[in-house]
């Protein structure tokens, strides 16, 4: 593992403004590193505003303030062809795989066309590594000519991979990669990625709002609500012992195969609009256990200084504690 | 970078035969021949265009010459269709006309798209200010009365093929510019745009090269049907007199008949007919474009 | 809570679509049946004819190009498949309603969701335009909108995504009807949503006894909602049971890789993951279908042997309320 983390973002702000002077705080200072070599997953819920930082990681959408630093270099600001150096080492593999591939070009010319424009290899290089990539993710070179309406949602996904993979990127931002494809297409997607990560070393930048998926391929994971981080840690921290009451939500609310496992901690109503997020800590108003200090004041991201962090003023309380033992334990 | 991965789901694959590769155009195209009137509305633009293009050297008759009585019915001479109010053949009167009617027409079509299309796919594209200013340009153009307009240019710059042309361009672009708008605006917001830009590509490359063959579709169809209207509206200016005295056209054949009407109905008829036979030809195209090009987008 | 006479009867159903000028049957040899208070889960990958089957049941089958092509649909004995459009107006929302998967384009933009449910209720009960109102807002308060009277006032884009989904289900159950067909009614929400849909769902089945039939992909769901389990594939029933003995041990290949690729969330996850059961490639067409002689999962399926490819299989019963449709189940390991 190198010294540099692959991605650091510190204090990441996006706001866009909707007009009439109002401001959506999509994004709202949040801070994270991802070493080498490490998927680091960003879950949440939709509106949390997970999707929008990760389009800022990659340049694909403007930070209003805070730094991207990509291997250690800053990008937060670079433009023209600096930007489009830099985006060698920083691909995105997109959502939709119906959406992310250009209709009116072949196959190949689309895996192609990331080296053509960064002007990588010669054309006779660029061409074999077409052929090496459609291998690599698990498609016949000679399916290169066609189409993209003439694959299968997993087989198009299989083909936005390999763009990504075209530069041979360091880090790679995956924005919600299998949830739009079908469960037993997911889990061939879900290898591939795991494959790639180990024998190529990437890093991932891994956005999704299934927590099974996440458990499955991130090292790390962060919870966001709201555009802010409320938990962070390892995989086995988080899922064996979430400390945010949100966290504890999130789990307690995916349906697991074992009868009776429905814990039963549920949310009520919906998340406020980050348009004028509430004072205080912004999880206050559907927690069960807020108090009048959540309400005023903001807490703060903390814990172990390369570990487990939470922002909640009540995580270590004993109630808190009481429902995490009751929702974590292991069936016998 | 090596591969070793067990069971990749090629296999399930790997003993099909692949399928041919077909592109979007191509599936547009199977449709369009599927659809009988699109093909024969096809075949008649295609033959108008092939009689503009070899007839007047064929029938060599001018059209400017004196041949006959004037006003002579149809079938009651060797000049088929009879002459106008000069004693000239219409026949040779709608061989030649067709060749600047049809020029006319494509050429005013070309500048619509092309003024109307830049114009939207930089308001689209680019958004806030220069969409704004973009399009209150586009909002002047559309409230000013289109044949009044027409008719000022050519009046100011003489009534030649080329100022028509421009004329005709002039005034209808805007219904172009807004809907390439509208494309630009849904096209720009897709994934695969996104995807370019994540791999390095500029501006120019988004507009000319990812959003514009994907917008193309729609604005086709459009391009097919401004034919069809600038025909139209060149007829008309010929109808009120401003033709290009040194060219035949039907509108202008229209135009100088009209007095003689009740003497001669063949003299507006006959170039009427092609008028509409052409325009109702360029429609049948344009509709059967818009349906083979609707069920791709569906299915998408 | 299952009675002796079923509510609905699903018998030899088949269901045909017509491209390139034949008839290319989707769902084939389906029977299933339905009790008061029930929840049915339809279970398989998308292609495989879980929502057409759903449409069928309240006649919404598109038409043309598609049409039932056999079999009955028998609603308390009543045929769907040969009721004509008047009767069929009747049954859906008074006796069988629906929920999309899609909340936004199910609701009409331009009416206050207040209005569309009411419409419904007045639709159906014929009730004045007041009561209907007041009707409205309870269903509102019924499916956990907060402050339904000012929520009634809302157009649908005024309204998050699990609220939408919310006054879907109050407009399919204000006419309190006797089956409910839920097509992927959470799979556009979050989790946290889902949970509370789906607490709504079945307080509502207690309330009015209600049976349902949801279809889904995600097996999660169907562990904690439903008493039985119909799996599809390409268009026929290969394998159903009571929920526990499916998911404790599936008898079907399909259904063993369908639970076994999922990633399962886990309360103590392994730091070095194993890789997840692949299903390798695709479901096959309906039109590759009807060049296939043999078992339609055969060329995805790791147990086939050349017989499978040979011989298509019959449902076989195991016990009461257990069939799976495989010529190798008996040889797969518990």
């Amino acid at each position: 593992m190198s010294e540099k983390p692959a991605l650091s973002v510190s204090d990441l702000k996006v706001h866009f403004p909707v007009g009439g002077g109002k401001v959506v705080h999509a994004v709202d200072g949040i801070s994270f590193d991802i070493p080498a070599g490490i998927a680091f997953g960003l879950v949440g819920e939709s509106g949390s505003g997970k999707t929008t930082a990760a389009m800022a990681c990659a340049r694909l959408n403007d930070p209003t303030d805070g730094t991207i630093r990509l291997g250690g270099k800053d990008i937060t600001h670079l433009d023209g062809d600096q930007m489009r150096q830099a985006r060698r080492d920083i691909q995105v593999v997109f959502q939709d795989p119906y959406a992310s591939l250009n209709p009116r070009e072949r196959a190949g010319a689309i895996v192609r066309r990331p080296m053509d424009l960064m002007g990588i290899g010669t054309p006779k290089e660029r061409e074999d590594r077409v052929d090496e990539l459609f291998a690599t993710v698990g498609l016949r070179a000679e399916q290169k000519a066609l189409f993209p309406h003439q694959f299968s949602g997993g087989q198009r996904q299989r083909i936005g991979i390999a763009r990504a993979l075209a530069t041979r990127p360091k880090l790679i931002v995956c924005d919600e990669p299998v949830s739009a494809l079908d469960v037993a297409i997911q889990a061939q997607i879900l290898n591939l990625l795991g494959r790639l990560k180990a024998e190529l070393g990437l890093s991932y930048l891994f956005i999704s709002h299934d927590l099974g998926v996440v458990q499955h391929l991130c090292d790390q994971i962060a919870v966001m609500y709201l555009g802010q981080i409320v938990e962070i840690g390892s995989r086995s921290e988080i899922f064996r012992r979430p400390m945010h009451p949100y966290t504890m939500a999130l789990i307690s609310a995916v349906p697991t195969l074992d009868a009776g496992m429905d814990a039963g901690m549920r949310l009520k109503g919906d998340p406020p609009s980050p348009i004028s997020p509430p004072e205080g800590c912004r999880f206050a108003g559907r927690c069960q256990f807020a108090q009048d200090r959540c309400r005023q004041e903001s807490p703060v991201l903390s814990g172990d200084p390369d570990g487990h962090k939470v922002a909640c003023f009540r995580a270590r309380d004993l109630e808190v504690v009481a429902l995490r033992e009751e929702l974590t334990r292991v069936p016998a | 970078m090596s591969v070793t991965d067990t069971t990749p789901p090629v296999a399930a694959t790997a003993g099909k035969p692949l399928p041919k590769p077909v592109s979007p155009s191509r599936q547009v195209w199977q449709m369009f021949r599927q659809n009988h009137s699109a093909m024969i509305g096809l075949f008649i633009l295609f033959a108008i265009i092939v009689i503009s293009i070899f007839g007047p050297s064929l029938y060599t008759v001018s059209p400017r010459d004196m041949v006959w009585m004037p006003l002579t019915p149809p079938g009651q001479s060797e000049y088929l269709l009879g002459t106008d109010y000069l004693g000239r053949d219409l026949l040779a009167g709608l061989i030649n006309g067709g060749r600047v009617t049809i020029t006319i027409g494509f050429s005013a079509a070309v500048l619509t798209i092309l003024i109307g299309v830049t114009i939207g796919a930089l308001a689209g594209f680019f958004g806030g200010r220069v969409d704004n200013v973009l399009m209150r340009v586009t909002e002047f153009f559309q409230v000013l009365p289109n044949l009044l307009f027409a008719m000022v240019v050519v009046m100011l710059f003489s009534p030649s093929l080329i100022n028509i042309a421009i004329a005709i361009g002039i005034v209808s672009w805007t219904s172009t510019a807004r809907l390439t708008r509208a494309e630009f605006l849904k096209i720009r917001e897709m994934d695969y745009v996104k995807a370019e830009r994540s791999i390095g590509a500029g501006n120019a490359r988004l507009i000319w090269k990812v959003i514009l063959p994907n917008a193309a579709p729609p604005l086709i169809v459009v391009a097919a049907l401004s034919i069809g209207s600038a025909i139209l509206f060149e007829a008309g200016l010929s109808f009120l007199g401003l033709s290009d005295p040194n060219a035949m056209s039907w509108g202008r054949m229209i135009g100088d008949n009209r007095p003689y009407i009740l003497d001669s109905s063949w003299g507006v008829t006959f170039p009427g007919i092609a008028i509409f036979l052409t325009v109702l030809a360029i429609s049948l195209v344009g509709d059967g474009l818009n349906d083979a090009i609707n069920p791709k987008l569906r299915q998408r | 809570m299952t009675s002796d006479t079923p509510l609905l009867s699903v018998r030899d159903l088949e269901i045909s679509f017509r491209t390139g000028g034949r008839d290319i049957p989707v769902v084939r040899d389906l029977s299933f049946d339905l009790s008061a208070g029930e929840t049915l889960g339809i279970v398989g990958e998308s292609g495989c004819g879980k929502s057409i089957t759903a449409l069928s049941l309240i006649g919404l089958v598109p038409s043309p190009p598609g049409r039932v092509s056999k079999g009955q649909i028998l609603l308390n004995g009543e045929d769907i498949v040969t009721a004509g459009e008047d009767r069929l107006t009747r049954i859906r929302g008074n006796e069988i309603s629906m929920v999309f998967q899609e909340p936004m384009t199910s609701l009409n933009p331009v009416y206050t969701v207040g209005e569309q449910i009411a419409e419904t209720a007045r639709a159906h009960f014929g009730s004045s335009r007041a009561e209907a109102w007041d009707r409205a807002i309870e269903m509102l308060r019924l499916v956990g909108i907060p402050s339904p009277e000012q929520r009634a006032h809302n157009y649908p884009h005024q309204l998050s995504g699990g609220m939408r989904q919310r006054v879907m289900i109050a407009i399919a159950l204000v006419c309190e009807p006797k089956v409910l067909i839920a097509d992927e009614p959470t799979t556009a929400l979050d989790v946290t949503v889902q949970a509370q849909i789906f607490d709504l769902f079945r307080e509502l089945q207690h309330k009015i006894s209600a049976a349902i039939i949801l279809i889904t992909h995600d097996i999660g769901v169907v562990a904690q909602m439903c008493d039985r389990v119909m799996v599809m594939y390409a268009g026929r029933k290969i394998e159903e049971g009571p929920v526990r003995s499916f998911i404790r041990d599936p008898r079907h290949p399909y259904t063993r890789g369908l639970i076994s690729c999922i990633p399962k969330l886990s309360r103590d996850p392994s730091d070095t993951p194993e890789p997840l059961f692949e299903i390798p490639g695709v479901v096959p067409s309906p039109a590759d279908l009807a060049e296939l002689k043999g078992c339609a999962f055969a060329p995805r399926c790791n147990r086939a042997i050349n017989e499978c490819l040979l011989h298509s299989p019959a449902l076989t019963a195991l016990g009461p309320d257990r069939a799976v449709a495989c010529l190798r189940q008996e040889e797969i390991p518990a």
